[in-house]
């Protein structure tokens, strides 16, 4: 069993959880988180075996959660800008680039706009429906009177992908208008500021449509590994060594 | 401490790899630089495994720890090694001076600054790698001078630090020195290669700042504790770096 040694308290676990979950994205496996009482700090995380049969999934989910893991209800979303005010989620915000900052774990804000509509019903409305599709630790806020924001903790950018794809599909049976998200990504290796954050999601949201599948994020140019020494720089000064055939 | 320089030359020495001679070269380049009267600070660079003050046999009671821990002045700190050369000793052995947060780096980069206008030469001797430390050293220089010696490991790690310099912190200029060479055509050698390399793929045309050969004076030198220039002023390897501090001063 793994030991949380670096950091202590509950946030440490659940960057550690995060870490965890980061790592099984490249895997066949589904997790289930095993949140504490009453929606509180995740106590752990299940990880089973894809090709499991549902019912054995289901079984070894009651065994450690007490339910089947997919119908325990679903934590509550934390409306940070009731009745706190914008500045609440700018600070959960400046809270979670710092935490990238120490824990090296990514985050995700997604902007998610309901285009012509200005029915403030239909957020909340909206909102009940993201409850299957969010997790503790998870940050919903108003940003305009159409749109939210979503502060996703610990996703990396085709985890982050993955979730707002999910996002749309689920707002856009509940919405009678086009679902429209940016999505900005932040790595440990460049933490812009709050300010700048909030723009780069700002700055998506704008550019997303129709033919952009409703969802757009400019990351999709770049790599992970810009700076990775490639073969081809390696055989290139090896040439000199007479190891570049290697 | 007078104040003679408001804009000090500050220069990053790095390598990638451990073991390339960054240390050695510092602390040699500094004795140079102060025997041709000219101000200079060595800061000890690697935070976490300093061996600047062991190279230069001091027994040093503060360190740069004391700056970012206690927010001690770094003029309590210095340490006047020969008239001229003054070394800024870090901790050894030290993990969290290895892993300093953003903010301990802003501290530390301002109590740095307060200081840096009394030389006229500020050298900083990072540690091997490509940590964060090594990186915010190599940004905050005006100048990087890389050093690498004739083996793919030491190339290889030395052109990884200069493409992460270049992508991420958009320096260009790119000053190499090649050590532990046989000969003159063998540095010239790696140099091309090298410079072929960084032109190719970033863009980059790095400056020849000097080569300095095989000599076993330079072990012996760092067996004594003492700059091989100040043991051996002769020594093949003690003239390399008077060339590269005269390069330097031209």
């Amino acid at each position: 069993m793994a030991k949380v040694t670096s950091r202590q308290g509950s946030d440490a676990f659940a960057d550690f959880l995060r870490l965890i979950e980061l790592e099984a994205g490249r895997f066949p496996v589904d997790l289930v988180p095993v949140a504490g009482e009453n929606g509180g700090a995740p106590q752990g995380l299940l990880i089973v075996d894809q090709a499991l049969a549902e019912t054995r999934k289901k079984e070894l989910a009651r065994s450690v959660t007490g339910g089947d893991g997919r119908t325990k209800p679903a934590p509550p979303l934390t409306l940070v800008n009731r009745p706190g005010g914008p500045e609440s989620f700018h600070g959960l915000v400046q809270t979670e680039l710092s935490r990238v900052k120490s824990s090296r774990l990514p985050c995700a804000l997604l902007l998610i706009r309901f285009a012509g509509s200005s029915d403030g019903s239909l957020l909340t409305t909206a909102a009940a429906a993201l409850k299957n599709e969010v997790r503790d630790g998870i940050h919903l806020a108003h940003y305009d009177q159409a749109t939210f924001a979503l502060l996703l903790p610990g996703l990396n950018r085709n985890r982050a992908l993955h979730k707002a794809r999910a996002i749309h599909h689920c707002l856009g049976a509940v919405a009678a208008c086009q679902v429209k998200i940016g999505l900005a990504v932040c790595l440990a290796r460049a933490v812009p500021g709050v300010e700048e954050f909030m723009a780069m999601a700002v700055r998506e949201l704008h550019k997303s449509g129709h033919d952009t599948g409703g969802i757009f994020y400019s990351f999709q140019e770049e790599t992970d590994d810009s700076c990775q020494v490639s073969a081809e720089e390696r055989a290139q000064l090896f040439r000199f060594t007479g190891k570049g055939k290697k | 401490m007078s104040e003679t320089n408001s804009s000090p030359q500050i220069i990053c020495i790095s390598s990638g790899k451990g073991g390339v001679g960054k240390t050695s070269f510092t602390i040699n380049l500094a004795a140079a630089l102060a025997g041709k009267a000219r101000k200079v600070l060595l800061i000890d660079g690697d935070l976490g495994l300093a061996n600047v003050d062991i190279m230069l046999g001091l027994n040093v009671t503060h360190t740069l720890r004391e700056i970012v821990e206690e927010g001690r002045d770094p003029l309590e700190i210095l340490v006047e090694v020969m008239p001229g050369f003054f070394v800024l000793p870090a901790s050894s052995g030290v993990p969290e001076m290895a892993s300093l947060s953003y903010e301990e780096q802003a501290f530390l980069t301002e109590s740095l600054e307060q200081i840096i206008g009394n030389f006229d030469f500020v050298l900083v001797d990072t540690a091997a790698g490509v940590g964060d430390s090594v990186l915010w050293f190599n940004n905050w220089a005006g100048r990087n001078f890389t050093i690498l010696s004739p083996d793919p490991t030491a190339m290889t790690d030395a052109y990884a630090l200069i493409k992460i310099m270049k992508t991420r912190y958009q320096k260009t200029e790119f000053h190499l020195i090649i050590n532990n060479v046989k000969s003159r055509k063998e540095a010239q050698e790696v140099f091309a290669n090298m410079s072929a390399v960084l032109e190719n793929f970033l863009g980059v045309k790095p400056c020849f700042q000097g080569a300095i050969p095989q000599d076993s004076a330079v072990s012996m030198a760092v067996r004594r504790q003492k700059p091989f220039l100040v043991a051996q002023p002769q020594a093949r390897a003690s003239l390399a770096v008077m060339e590269i501090c005269n390069k330097l001063l031209a």
